[in-house]
């Protein structure tokens, strides 16, 4: 666009060009007297200054009131502007390699110093000496390289001497025809004094919990050498009935009545049991803290060696197993995969109805990841009401008459299998046989 | 006393269990004869034929300790560690049976150079099965080291 002037001449030009054109042409239309034509030049002459003379007047005021119209327009502007960056509640600070140059209302009011003394200091002169440095590196900066937007935290000392927050966006914007330094900042006080609260909380926190820990931990201790004395000197008196009631029904039998038979072998068994009761809980103990490494383990090895342990009863009740061949590998722990099965299979052959023949099958379905170790007896079965307690330790489902059982086995069980981070489960109805479940991880897909 | 067997000493407090030892020994006809201390001290005089234990005709130096862990005075932990320090003696096999199941009890007796652990048993007749396989293994099948006495 060409400016008003050359705009206003151009337009001169070329009225005055056609008017040179077409006004002879037209004159010696109009006027064919030869005597006339002198005059008329003098009117055309006089005509034309007049016609230029408004045609200026007008192509002036045009361009004047255009002028008026766009100053208004920027005043407008800039005082709109003006009432954003006075009601703004972000301070904005522009300077000049440092020096301020504009400060609004709010970097005022954060600052606490009057826009007089602001306008003849440098930005850093406000900032904490911790941050002085790089405030005055990063304005020097900025006055020679226009740099990007960049975003900091920093503190502030106000007039009055207390300190501030302050979360800075630093820019470059031009200001009076020159590049300069935009800094605009709110405050983050609040946020920085929450944030080290939260911190002191946290740290607070985990002092309780490493607290609390240690005391855990003490308490393990002392629960571990709880048990230890329990293997050790409980189970020391318990050898001496078991073996000396035995010594005297081997020895001495001759010299007891058939009642004094009956009680030397009522205690010879329940030296036993309590024996195995012991034994049980220690093994729950062990499980509940001892460390288990997981790793490839192959269940026809541990199925078979859990059937090992169980040799006398299998032979005695003359009971019929039937393992399937080539069970996958699982990821477990060998001992406690063995006690698992082993505590399974005891079960198994356990709570059989009085005449039955226990019959066990044994067998894998294998998952995606997974697989499940299936074993299903066709003992006395579980009533499904009973289903969700015989995991827990202490449970008991019969008279001791008729199935010595602790009640801690499938406690046992469910520790182990949850340890190797699987699942154990039962379908069973009463009369109908138990089908237990395990569900462990296979090698290769975890 | 049959002067060609070697002497099993039993390093145990527990009268009871000395007595069914003795006679899980009897039942399994082991002939060996049978040197039995109640403390670690004992123990430890025992082997370096001290004090009353100074006669070698009486007290013969064992071919096998059977050692409890658990022992008044000095523990069996820490007879097993004084032995293997000994020079002459210190392979002497030692068998450890004790009470205790944990793995910390069992890996600490093997790091001290145990040569078998067994676990007391309650039932007399495990452990009748135990000193016969014992007996078998240790006094019999076994390749014993010769010690300087």
């Amino acid at each position: 666009m060409t400016s008003p002037p050359a705009r206003i001449a151009l337009i001169y030009l070329v009225f005055s060009a056609v008017w040179i054109f077409f006004s002879d042409r037209l004159l010696l239309m109009l006027v064919t007297d030869i005597q006339h034509l002198a005059a008329s030049q003098t009117i055309k002459g006089m005509a034309f200054v007049l016609t230029s003379a408004g045609l200026i007047f007008w192509l002036l005021r045009r361009e004047l009131a255009a002028t008026q119209r766009a100053n208004a327009e920027l005043q407008l502007q800039e005082k709109r502007l003006r009432k954003i960056t006075d009601t703004i509640s972000v301070a904005v600070f522009i300077h000049h390699g440092g020096r301020l140059r504009y400060v609004n209302p709010q970097a005022i009011a954060y600052s606490g110093y009057s826009e007089a003394a602001l306008l003849t200091m440098n930005l850093w002169d406000i900032v904490h000496p911790d941050y002085r440095a790089m405030v005055m590196d990063r304005s020097l900066a900025r006055q020679y390289d226009r740099g990007g937007r960049a975003r900091y935290e920093l503190k502030i000392i106000t007039q009055s001497g207390v300190e501030r927050w302050l979360e800075i966006t630093a820019d470059t914007i031009d200001f009076e025809d020159i590049s300069a330094g935009l800094a605009t900042a709110y405050d983050i006080t609040e946020r920085k004094r929450a944030e080290a609260a939260l911190r002191l909380l946290n740290q607070e926190l985990e002092q309780r919990v490493a607290h609390r820990t240690a005391d855990l931990q003490a308490t393990n201790r002392e629960l571990e050498a709880f048990s230890y004395s329990v293997s050790h000197d409980l189970r020391a008196p318990l050898r001496a009935i078991q073996g000396f009631t035995q010594a005297l029904l081997e020895d001495h039998a001759e010299q007891l009545d058939a009642s004094g038979q009956d009680f030397a072998q009522r205690i010879h068994a329940a030296a036993n049991r309590l024996d195995g009761l012991i034994q049980d809980l220690l093994s729950y103990s062990r499980l509940n803290r001892g460390e288990i490494r997981l790793k490839p383990i192959n269940l026809d090895n541990v199925v078979a060696e859990a059937i090992a342990q169980h040799e006398t009863e299998i032979h005695d009740t003359a009971a019929r197993l039937e393992v399937a061949s080539n069970l996958p590998v699982v990821i477990g722990h060998h001992a406690t995969l063995v006690q698992v099965i082993s505590n399974l299979l005891s079960n198994a052959l356990k709570f059989v109805a009085p005449g039955i023949t226990p019959q066990i099958r044994i067998w894998a379905e294998v998952g995606a990841d997974n697989m499940k170790l299936f074993i299903a007896d066709n003992g006395i079965g579980i009533d499904p009401a009973h289903q969700q307690r015989i995991f827990q330790v202490f449970e008991r489902l019969h008279g001791i008459e008729t199935y010595p059982d602790t009640g801690i086995g499938l406690a046992i069980v469910n520790k182990g299998v949850i340890r190797m981070g699987g699942e154990v489960a039962v379908t069973s109805s009463l009369g109908q046989g138990s089908q237990f479940w395990i569900r462990l991880q296979i090698e290769g897909k975890q | 006393m049959d002067a060609t067997l070697g002497t099993l000493l039993l390093v145990e407090d527990d009268p009871n269990d000395v007595m069914l030892f003795r006679r899980a020994k009897d039942k399994a006809k082991l002939a060996n004869p049978l040197q039995v201390v109640n403390d670690g001290d004992a123990a430890i005089a025992y082997l370096s034929g001290q004090g009353q234990y100074a006669d070698r005709s009486v007290y013969p130096f064992p071919t096998l300790m059977l050692l409890d862990l658990k022992l008044p005075r000095r523990s069996g932990l820490e007879v097993l560690e004084w032995l293997r320090q000994q020079p002459g003696i210190h392979r002497l096999p030692v068998v450890v049976m004790t009470s205790s199941k944990e793995s910390a009890d069992v890996g600490k007796a093997y790091d001290l150079g145990a040569n078998s652990y067994l676990v007391k048993p309650v039932a007399f007749d495990t452990l009748l099965a135990m000193v016969r396989a014992l007996g078998m293994y240790w006094l019999i099948l076994n390749e014993n080291p010769e010690l300087l006495t």
